[in-house]
């Protein structure tokens, strides 16, 4: 199956210090991909690379076998990055309805998003009042504004209680099974075995390990993820 | 076209709800208040009083509201990562030419709602004259220019303050400079005379934009006078968001 996303030989640099080193990953359409690895350990870097945000200093992205341009990050990837707030003063149906006149969407495709992040009954509600949870809900709705095939979401339980999560979570997998390509990145362990179809570990720039978790588990003959994860990072 | 509404709309709105853009609001009408009252203390001169203090007022309040909060929002942005959703759904020359029309949009309404009330209170005490307006017009295109540095300068640099500190003091050395020229043109040595000529010709000449002191007399600048310092403002914005669009493209975010 030829990949739906490509990353070929990526650096990225910034100053003197080389973040990412040589990354190649293929990412499959229709897969839950999670992005494992310790603070620091290039993410977010990787994510904001991905999207055009950060310049790279070598390698390529490709999109169905496509080198990508920006109007391909446009059309067809959504986006929710790390601690993400959106305007204060707006409500979520304001945001929401100014934010879709990009993408021709009716009213009524904004109100079933509203419905299926959860916050329909406090769409009206002004941002500041919104908790943690509903916040990162409100940026899933937004990422999924223009119908993306692809939801890149850079550590998206952050900062949430163990509920929170679960509804994201939840709603990561409901995506998935409606077509949605999604590609995430964690450091929480849990969330990644139940969820992604495939990880990747990344450790200082580099991607030590893609694969399904049972292979990670066959590899070093464990059975907690926490035990494959520390022997994969230490063993670098 | 859409994407560009899209983003100068949510800049306009965010801040049109902000506490900061309130608390302008009522600062004006406290300072119009202020000029009534100084007005009435100058014997003889009570409406020129109150036309000058009024017009100093709008165009103060209107330059502190666009660059503070064009400065701290843009920084709020990529603090809060909603510069970078913006990126991931339209071009970058899309989201800082939509920023810097929702500034103007928002300085527009503010000088509107501002001229209104100012005009209002003009009326009321029998100071009125349209020239006012058109002294209000006049300085919406300053703002128009300002806007123009404040994003330059947010672009520029990393640190919000260091944005602030500049943008203002463009504004404030634009509006100085004339009198810089005429003392080095007197006392100064040569080199002083070209550094000084050529920061004039470099900063906008808000000396010539200014026709507050026509207004206060209730006079009206020629049609040519009116047609070449809009062209003029419009020349000098369309560079600012030139440079503005290269910066930007450029930066990482």
């Amino acid at each position: 199956m030829a990949a739906l996303i490509a990353l070929n030989n990526i650096e990225k640099r910034f100053g003197k210090n080389l973040i990412l080193k040589n990354i190649n990953l293929e990412i499959n359409k229709g897969e839950i991909f999670g992005l494992l690895g310790p603070n620091g350990a290039g993410k977010t870097t990787l994510m904001r690379s991905l999207l055009g945000l950060l310049k790279v200093n070598q390698g390529t992205f490709s999109f169905k076998g496509n080198v990508y341009q920006s109007q391909d990050i446009q059309k067809h990837f959504g986006f929710l990055p790390e601690s993400f707030l959106p305007p204060k003063n707006l409500n979520a149906a304001e945001f929401l309805r100014i934010l879709s006149w990009s993408f021709d969407l009716k009213a009524k495709d904004i109100n079933s998003l509203f419905k299926l992040v959860g916050l329909w009954e406090h769409r009206k509600k002004p941002i500041r009042a919104y908790s943690r949870g509903m916040i990162q809900r409100l940026g899933l709705a937004s990422c999924l504004l223009k119908d993306p095939e692809v939801v890149i979401l850079d550590e998206p339980t952050l900062g949430l209680d163990p509920l929170g999560q679960k509804m994201v979570l939840n709603l990561l997998a409901e995506l998935n099974k409606n077509g949605k390509t999604i590609f995430f990145s964690s450091h929480s362990l849990s969330q990644i075995e139940g969820l992604c179809t495939r990880i990747a570990i990344i450790h200082e720039g580099c991607i030590v390990f893609v694969g399904t978790v049972e292979e990670l588990f066959r590899k070093h003959n464990v059975s907690s993820l926490e035990a494959a994860f520390l022997e994969e990072v230490e063993a670098e | 076209m859409k994407k560009f509404f899209s983003i100068s709309f949510l800049n306009f709105l965010e801040t049109a709800k902000d506490k900061f853009f309130f608390g302008i609001i009522f600062f004006f009408i406290f300072y119009l208040a202020f000029c009534i009252f100084l007005g009435k203390l100058s014997v003889g001169h009570a409406d020129k009083v109150l036309r000058d203090a009024g017009l100093a007022g709008i165009e103060l309040s209107a330059i502190i509201l666009i660059v503070f909060s064009f400065v701290l929002n843009f920084f709020r942005e990529k603090e809060n990562r909603i510069l970078e959703v913006y990126l991931s759904n339209v071009s970058r020359s899309t989201c800082i030419s939509g920023k810097i029309a929702g500034y103007i949009l928002l300085s527009f309404f503010y000088l509107c709602f501002s001229a209104l009330g100012f005009g209002a209170a003009l009326w009321l005490y029998n100071s009125f004259t349209k020239a006012v307006f058109l002294a209000v017009y006049f300085i919406f295109l300053k703002t128009a220019i300002i806007i123009g540095f404040a994003a330059l300068f947010s672009c520029l640099f990393s640190s919000a303050v260091l944005a602030l500190l500049c943008t203002l003091f463009v504004y404030i050395g634009s509006e100085m400079l004339p009198s810089a020229v005429s003392i080095i043109e007197a006392y100064g040595n040569n080199v002083q005379k070209i550094f000084v000529k050529a920061l004039y010709l470099f900063l906008p000449n808000m000396d010539k934009i200014d026709i507050k002191a026509l207004a206060v007399y209730g006079k009206f600048p020629t049609w040519e006078q009116i047609s070449w310092i809009t062209f003029y403002c419009l020349l000098y914005t369309l560079f600012l968001w030139l440079i503005n669009l290269f910066i930007f493209r450029r930066k990482e975010y």
